[in-house]
């Protein structure tokens, strides 16, 4: 700390001699809190443990032999929880304080082996048959259970993405493009009934008070599915692309709403950057009918140099707005 | 040489220092309130959401207009005197920008980098200067010149760093230039280097003069202590004496592989124990980062376990000693503490879940033959397959 600073500031008048004493003493005798260090070495270790143990396990599965693996991870994953549950704090509407910061990590390994011992029962021992469905829909419940009875934002993530997965999406955020086959109908369609789903859920969570700090998780795996389903929707039509892009247009400006009184100006950014793609799909795709292929280059390295500096300007704008509102 | 009004960089500090101050609980809410109403700063300095969005926008406008030129122009046979004009236009955006207040907005950062690769590149293409290492020392002599200059213009901590690195690059290839000898003393040389630019970096932070370049200076010192570690670390002086070799077309290898092997060992533990004496998070953490690095690169010539359970070993050492210092700091001991009274902010904990979630979810697979009830399984964390 720049303590020349901090005795100006009390010549001053902006600080008291009780809080100049503090901060001289903290320099002279600094206490470090290493919290997120501990933290951040903590979770690498469970990555690096369980990766390695999974690694290990693979490769030696004639040795070890299935029952023992299957053994070996029910009793753990059964630990766990049994952790979990004696150290919980139990069911609340609102936020619950973690116990502590063990808790966190031995619920989350908890969950991840559930689901490891759920997929290698289905798959060495077919236990749900040909039922595939149950294979997800049970672990499924029990992840959204654990996230809202233990209150694991972590958890609550896991359970959002196995939901997608049963009904057909990978939602991974890195990974939604990728994974999924925007050009199927079914896939698209799907993707619009879970986003809107899950942004009912986040508006939901805020507006009935049931842990309304899930309620952006929520959000951010709708509103990304949402959008890329409707784009995709409006790609993929002939003649009805209008109406896609008018579902966008709303949707935008819902959210952009909802956004600003929450002056939250990632939401602000997501939608104004997929309705500027939507945008400019329609205008594009305008253009390249009206227009031959030599102008069209130009004309669409115009529009989008232009169009880009007037989006700057105007998240620059929407930016001060929301800082200035969060001041006042 | 500013171009920013030192008010508003001296205003930022006072801020900065009375957020610090509040965080750790030395001066009240309302006392924060009353330093940053008397010290208000203009600086347009958006959070990180706003800077990525921004910065990536800036992206794609300079590569657009940058195509639109070529196109409209034909200037497809001087590249090299495109790039240097295209730099020294992003260079006249980034002043207006600057003096419209834009600090580390995204868009500034942005135009900064493309200003110095695209002048740096220009000029680079343009010469040819044969294979004798002349190129590389005029080439890091130039970078060194153009970044320290943006760096002192716009008190920029990330092009100070590659300033730096410039530096670096510039005293190696000059070094090398004398032979046999330096091949067999340069990673000395470079330690010398690295450590000198740490020492004034961290006696620059004393001094007034420098308060407004205390970010760069932060940062020039953690990266001294990385190329410090570099230089000894037996792995990179293998890769620069291939490298070395490739050139001369010859094998070349450094003549004291024990002493590099007790300097990638040694040096991580020294930076820890510096950390914990001297109560310095900086070198504490770059030492636990380093003695990460140590193991790899230990076992990377030693296999001396599998990679997995190598991974098993060091993921039970890690969990067992963090959990076990998390008890033993319970009570603050030695100046160190481990207190979860004022865990994560509301964003930390939205972030952390969003990581949670594309780190042990993208292993799930989707049947898009079925309906309703699909998904091969929900498995997680381990491979889908056993």
């Amino acid at each position: 700390m720049d303590i020349p600073l901090f005795e100006k500031l009390h010549e001053e008048g902006y600080l008291d001699r009780e809080a100049l004493d503090r901060i001289r003493t903290e320099n002279v005798f600094p206490i470090i809190n290493v919290r997120g260090e501990l933290k951040v070495l903590l979770y690498l270790g469970i990555l690096l443990l369980t990766t390695g143990l999974g690694i290990l396990v693979y490769k030696n599965i004639n040795e070890i032999g299935h029952l023992s693996i299957v053994g070996f991870i029910a009793l753990t994953c059964a630990g766990c929880f049994a952790y979990a549950f004696k150290k919980a704090a139990g069911f609340d509407y609102g936020s619950v304080q973690s116990p502590g910061v063990l808790f966190d990590y031995i619920l989350l390994l908890g969950c991840l082996l559930m689901l490891t011992l759920v997929a290698y029962l289905q798959f060495e021992f077919s236990v749900f048959g040909t039922r595939w469905g149950l294979a997800t829909f049970i672990p499924m419940v029990i992840l959204f259970f654990s996230a809202y009875y233990f209150d694991h934002l972590g958890v609550l993530s896991l359970a959002i993405i196995n939901l997608a997965t049963w009904v057909g999406i990978s939602i991974t955020p890195m990974r939604l493009l990728e994974n999924n086959n925007f050009s199927s109908d079914r896939i698209t369609f799907t993707g619009i009934l879970l986003g809107g789903t899950l942004l009912a859920a986040g508006f939901l969570s805020t507006a009935k008070k049931l842990k309304p700090h899930f309620s952006f998780t929520y959000r951010n795996f709708g509103i990304h599915l949402l959008y890329v389903s409707l784009i995709a929707a409006m790609a993929q039509a002939e003649s009805l692309y209008p109406a896609w892009f008018f579902a966008i247009v709303l949707l935008a400006y819902f959210q952009y709403k909802d956004a600003v009184r929450e002056r939250s100006f990632y939401f602000v950014l997501v939608s104004t950057l997929y309705s500027y793609i939507a945008m400019s799909y329609v205008i594009l795709h305008g253009l390249s009918r009206l227009m031959g292929s030599d102008g069209i280059l130009y004309l669409t390295l115009l529009y989008l140099i232009g169009s880009a500096i007037a989006l700057v300007i105007f998240l620059i704008q929407q930016n001060k707005r929301l800082k200035h509102a969060g001041l006042s | 040489m500013l171009v920013y009004p030192k008010t508003e960089l001296f205003n930022l500090h006072v801020n900065d220092q009375a957020d610090e101050a509040l965080n750790v609980g030395y001066i009240t809410a309302d006392q924060r309130t009353s330093i940053k109403t008397a010290y208000p700063v203009k600086l347009y300095q958006p959070g990180p959401v706003a800077q990525a969005g921004l910065g990536l926008l800036t992206i794609i406008i300079l590569l657009l207009s940058a195509g639109l030129l070529v196109l409209v122009f034909q200037l497809y046979n001087s590249i090299s005197g495109f790039l240097v004009f295209y730099g020294l236009l992003c260079y006249v955006m980034l002043e207006i920008m600057a003096r419209k207040n834009h600090f580390n907005s995204g868009v500034d950062n942005i135009l900064m980098f493309t200003t110095a690769w695209l002048i740096i590149g220009g000029i680079g293409a343009s010469m040819n200067m044969g294979e004798n290492g002349l190129f590389e020392i005029f080439i890091s002599l130039v970078a060194f010149v153009i970044c320290a200059f943006l760096c002192l213009r716009f008190s920029d901590a990330s092009i100070g760093i590659v300033a730096i690195l410039a530096l670096l690059s510039f005293v190696f290839f000059c070094y090398l230039q004398l032979g046999s000898p330096a091949l067999q003393t340069f990673p000395f040389v470079m330690a010398a280097v690295s450590g000198l630019i740490y020492f004034i970096s961290i006696r620059g932070l004393r001094y007034q003069a420098a308060l407004y370049y205390r970010n760069t200076l932060k940062w020039i010192g953690i990266l001294a202590l990385f190329t410090l570690y570099a230089s000894g670390n037996f792995h990179v002086v293998v890769l620069i004496c291939q490298h070395i070799g490739q050139r001369t077309r010859s094998v070349y290898a450094f003549p004291l592989p024990g002493f590099l092997w007790t300097w990638t060992l040694l040096v991580p533990l020294i930076y820890v124990v510096l950390g914990i004496a001297r109560k310095d998070r900086t070198l504490l953490r770059v030492g636990l980062v380093l003695a990460g690095v140590a193991v790899l690169t230990f076992l990377q010539y030693f296999p001396i376990v599998t990679a997995e359970v190598a991974m098993l070993i060091a993921g039970l050492f890690t969990v067992v000693s963090s959990y076990g210092i998390m008890r033993y700091l319970r009570v603050p001991r030695n100046g160190f503490t481990f207190d979860e009274a004022d865990d994560e902010s509301a964003e930390g904990a939205n972030l952390e879940a969003v990581v949670v979630g594309e780190a042990f979810g993208n292993t799930q697979t989707v049947q898009n033959d079925t309906t309703f009830g699909g998904g091969s399984f929900g498995g997680a964390g381990a491979g889908e397959r056993f």
